[in-house]
């Protein structure tokens, strides 16, 4: 199958091993990436924030681009869920609105692509390190995702997960929200590190990059051992 | 400029109470206490999630017919003698209650919890103008002594530990310190009880309008609304016009999941309807009902055909209950009636958008509130609505200027490449002054390390790799700019209702909702009694589960083999309580059990009591219509239960009852007495589940808040 990869820019330039990691397991599965390297943002900023015209321009050039895709997978829930939820209501009553449609239908958040489109749950990885899974609240609640993470998890050589408290919980990122309101975010985000630590575990893993940018930059100011880690880095983990 | 003063204190209390640990740490504690218990109450459903359908279909139904029910319910209550008033916004609201309490002359008001009054700020206007008001439902009455609202709409005083109380009432009400709830719940049960029997005007809300009965519910846990509807010679409800039910049966959903997604309980202590004042051939009960039905810009809100849900509300609480902001920045940080996400979403519509958006602004929109919501308000989406209408109607040059350049350069490859080169050269300067003053990004990094751009981003790893598949980039489209969604508004302007000035506010409240919902002609839905029995909790085993829930709510209960078995259980009861005087109503069950007994002495109330007489009664014994296996409940009336005050004001409360009035569950009840009573219907109607409890204080559960400290029920 010819993939097109959406890669946010938080993944391109803070976290680009989440994305490569990516790319090499859907290569590895014997499929074909087809990567827009012009696209940067698919415009949730400015949506977020009420500035619903701005972030129309920015995510006009998404659905012109992916317009022909036979599929989309998006390496983060968050964003996942504003091409495949909220273009939908943005775009509503707007010329593009059969377009955003459209792209919604193919859009896949990178753990469900696997798990119930490609039907995978085994890829062969082994990270022998105690883990606990923080799920981002879009791919949680947008996208209904609870399951596929676990499953992939659940074969990975090693891995003992262990749930924590607030897996649930929102990291208080937010966009725009965490430095809008920088104490609150910081509360909630002190709120997950703690759940997070109650779980001895090593690494906390996520599908979203910019919940983990929020929490490592949390646990680094708190000098906490802790280390974050996107789940597709782990997937292509071998001892 | 005073726009500005709401978020300005919004954002040092918040500053405040995020750095006060011990605050937060208390929240979060309740918080998971609630959240336990209501899963377990969930759990006892078939199925939540189609409950959750059916209890947002029937609201959306009621609230798509607001026109047609509210006259119905007019015209219902109107006809037992129930005045109805119709107020288009808070000052003549008040205006009405103070031309009631004027006339009927009334000093002494005690108001069980009504938040409809807090939006109107009653008690300020009423003290002011000299009255005497007492709040009565224990949290509101801590935060009543404290001077300070709520700070939970459904949990008043939850911020508040044991000792912060016991010192309140020492310094407010003279009292030893202590450290045992029971004792706290003790000292307010006695300094209230006396106001019961003696305030001239009770006030209360009410949870639901039913249109089809003219009725009220009220739902509550510690029994101070049903004495407030009982004693006093006249009670005045404040309600919001969105509150109405079509059906009385609609109640059998709605009760069990106002009390699981509320408390976590599985059914909430008193759920009282009140159809009228004291009618004829009844023993108490006011005079005098007067109905406030309160508008209050809850028209706008119905004119948004986006957001129009937010009116399903029942303001249950659930949404603030699991709001991570909520247990952050707790309920005072808000500055509203209305607290948490739903309080944020209705508080731009209430009061105006631009002095209080940024309550939809600060929130990270996990959408754990929608995922909550029992009647399914999409509220989190409504944040985001509210936001964008903000910005349409007053954007910030500074942001939106901000954002436009974003919006043309985020997508464009070369400009894209120059800003993040231009960031990554910035990034080791960007180091020597992190989280200092001079620090741009000081919001981020004050509390958390700045995110180091990694050496190689994706694009440029992707570039040099010269594999995969590459497609030629197309010129993204130069846009045709549509306007944007103009905000369905059609909302009376101020100068329309100028013009139609001579209408009076029922007109004119009937006519805003009229043109608002005016784009939509949905069908009426009406939940049927096998949908609700397929969602509600599974009834299989009428004797034990009946025991079991009701001993889970901590009712005794006593199936006796015949009726000798039942008198000597109740002369048990008596010599084990030493009781010395109980109270009782003439009936069949009754007679039975109690005058053939020679229980001396007792009062009989069947023409009508002393009220102080009964209040020193040991036991009030009653009869009842039915029993609720479902829930564990009691269903009696005004008729079955010898009137308002005896299945409350007493200590104790005893119900005896034969084994073919015990009912499978709430559908059952509620069909039960519509062939009853439905033709004429007693001014009470209330389905009791256990002896009169409270959480307000760090949600340990005491008994015998306000009303009976024991419920035994006998079946024989």
């Amino acid at each position: 199958m010819l993939i097109t990869l959406f890669i946010p820019c938080f993944v391109d330039l803070i976290s680009p091993q989440a994305g490569i990691s990516i790319v090499n397991i859907l290569e590895g599965l014997g499929h074909q990436i087809d990567y827009p390297d012009e696209l940067g943002c698919c415009g949730q900023p400015p949506f977020n924030a009420g500035y619903w015209d701005e972030a129309r321009e920015a995510a006009r050039p998404v659905l012109q681009r992916l317009r022909d895709s036979e599929a989309v997978v998006i390496a983060s829930g968050s964003c996942g869920a504003m091409s495949k939820v909220f273009y939908k209501e943005l775009f509503h009553g707007q010329p593009e609105e059969a377009e955003a449609n459209a792209l919604s239908a193919k859009c896949w958040e990178f753990t469900d692509f696997l798990v119930n489109k490609l039907g995978v749950t085994d890829l062969g990885a082994s990270f022998p390190h105690k883990v606990t899974y923080h799920d981002g609240c879009h791919g949680l609640r947008e996208l209904n995702l609870k399951k596929p993470a676990r499953q992939l998890l659940e074969k990975v050589r090693g891995l003992q997960l262990v749930e924590m408290k607030e897996a649930e919980t929102c990291c208080g990122f937010g966009g725009t929200f965490s430095t809008k309101f920088p104490m609150i975010s910081t509360a909630m985000g002190e709120v997950k590190c703690a759940s997070a630590r109650d779980t001895n575990a090593e690494y906390l893993v996520s599908g979203d990059s910019s919940c983990l940018m929020h929490l490592q930059g949390l646990l680094t100011a708190q000098r906490q051992p802790l280390k974050t880690i996107h789940i597709a880095e782990v997937l292509t983990s071998r001892i | 400029m005073q726009s500005v003063v709401p978020k300005s204190e919004f954002l040092s209390a918040a500053t405040r109470l995020t750095n006060d640990l011990v605050h937060r740490e208390r929240i979060h504690t309740g918080m998971w206490k609630y959240y336990d218990a209501r899963t377990r109450s969930q759990g006892f459903f078939q199925d939540w999630q189609q409950a959750r359908l059916l209890a947002s279909q029937t609201k959306k139904g009621a609230i798509s017919h607001l026109h047609e029910h509210l006259v119905e319910f007019e015209q219902k209550a109107t006809a037992r003698g129930t005045v109805v008033h119709w107020a288009k916004d808070s000052e003549e609201a008040r205006k009405i209650i103070f031309s009631i309490l004027e006339r009927r002359e009334v000093k002494r008001i005690i108001k069980s919890k009504v938040m409809t009054s807090e939006e109107i700020h009653l008690n300020d206007h009423l003290e002011r103008a000299g009255y005497h008001v007492l709040e009565n439902d224990l949290g509101e009455y801590i935060q009543q002594l404290r001077n300070e609202p709520p700070y939970h709409f459904v949990a008043p005083c939850m911020h508040l530990s044991m000792k912060e109380i016991s010192d309140l009432f020492e310094e407010k009400l003279k009292t030893a310190p202590t450290d045992d709830p029971e004792e706290l719940t003790m000292i307010a049960r006695r300094f209230l009880r006396q106001t019961y029997l003696t305030a001239d005007a009770g006030i209360t809300g009410a949870n639901f309008l039913i249109a089809e009965t003219g009725m009220i519910s009220i739902t509550e846990n510690e029994g101070n609304a049903r004495l407030t509807g009982a004693l006093p010679k006249t009670m005045i409800s404040l309600v919001g016009i969105e509150k109405v039910l079509p059906k009385m049966s609609d109640l059998a959903l709605f009760l069990p999941m106002l009390a699981t997604a509320g408390t976590g309980q599985p059914i909430t202590c008193y759920n009282t309807a009140y159809a009228g004042p004291r009618q004829p051939g009844e023993i108490d009960g006011p005079d005098e009902w007067h109905i406030v039905l309160l508008d209050n810009h809850r028209t706008a809100l119905l004119a948004d055909p986006e957001q129009r849900d937010a009116l399903h509300c029942i303001r249950c609480g659930a949404c603030l209950n699991v709001c991570p902001i909520f247990k952050n920045i707790g309920g005072i940080s808000y500055g509203t009636t209305y607290q948490g996400p739903i309080g944020s979403v209705i508080t731009p519509h209430l009061r105006g958008l631009q002095d209080w958006k940024h309550l939809s602004g600060s929130s990270s929109l996990c959408g754990a509130c929608t995922a909550t919501c029992p009647v399914k308000i999409d509220l989190h989406h409504h944040l985001l609505q509210n936001r964008r209408n903000a910005v349409q109607e007053r954007p910030d040059p500074l942001e939106g200027l901000a954002w436009r350049l974003f919006a043309k350069s985020i997508n464009k490859p070369v400009v894209y490449q120059i800003g993040t080169k231009l960031a990554k050269l910035a990034q080791p300067f960007h180091r020597l002054i992190s989280a200092t003053p001079l620090d741009p990004m000081r919001a981020w990094t004050k509390t958390r390390h700045a995110p180091a751009m990694a050496p190689q981003s994706f694009k440029d790893w992707w570039r040099t790799r010269n594999t995969g598949v590459r497609t030629p980039s197309s010129a993204p489209q130069t846009g045709v700019r549509t306007p944007p969604s103009a905000k369905t508004k059609t909302h009376l302007s101020k100068a329309d209702e100028g013009v139609r000035a001579p209408l009076q506010s029922r007109e004119l409240i009937l006519a805003r909702i009229e043109e608002a919902l005016s784009d939509t002609h949905p069908q009426p839905f009406e939940a049927t009694a096998a949908q609700k029995r397929a969602v509600l909790p599974a009834v299989h085993d009428l004797v034990p589960q009946f025991a079991a829930n009701a001993e889970f709510l901590r009712a005794e209960f006593h199936a006796c083999a015949d009726e000798a078995a039942a008198k000597a259980k109740l002369a048990e009861l008596a010599t084990k309580h030493g009781w010395k005087k109980i109270a009782t109503h003439r009936g069949t069950l009754t007679d039975a059990l109690v005058r053939s007994s020679g229980f001396s002495p007792f009062l009989d109330t069947t023409d009508g009591y002393d009220r102080f007489e009964l209040e020193a009664c040991d036991a009030g014994i009653t009869e009842c219509d039915a029993l609720i296996a479902q829930t564990g409940s009691v269903f009696l009336t005004a008729r079955s239960g010898g009137g308002r005050a005896l299945s409350v004001l007493p200590e104790h409360h005893v119900v005896l009852a034969r084994r073919d009035q015990l009912l499978a569950d709430l559908p059952a009840g509620y069909e039960l007495i519509r062939q009853r009573y439905g033709s004429q219907w007693p001014s009470l109607t209330t389905l009791i589940t256990g002896p009169s409890r409270t959480g307000d204080i760090e949600r340990i559960i005491i008994l015998g808040a306000h009303g009976p400290k024991k419920l035994t029920i006998l079946l024989w």
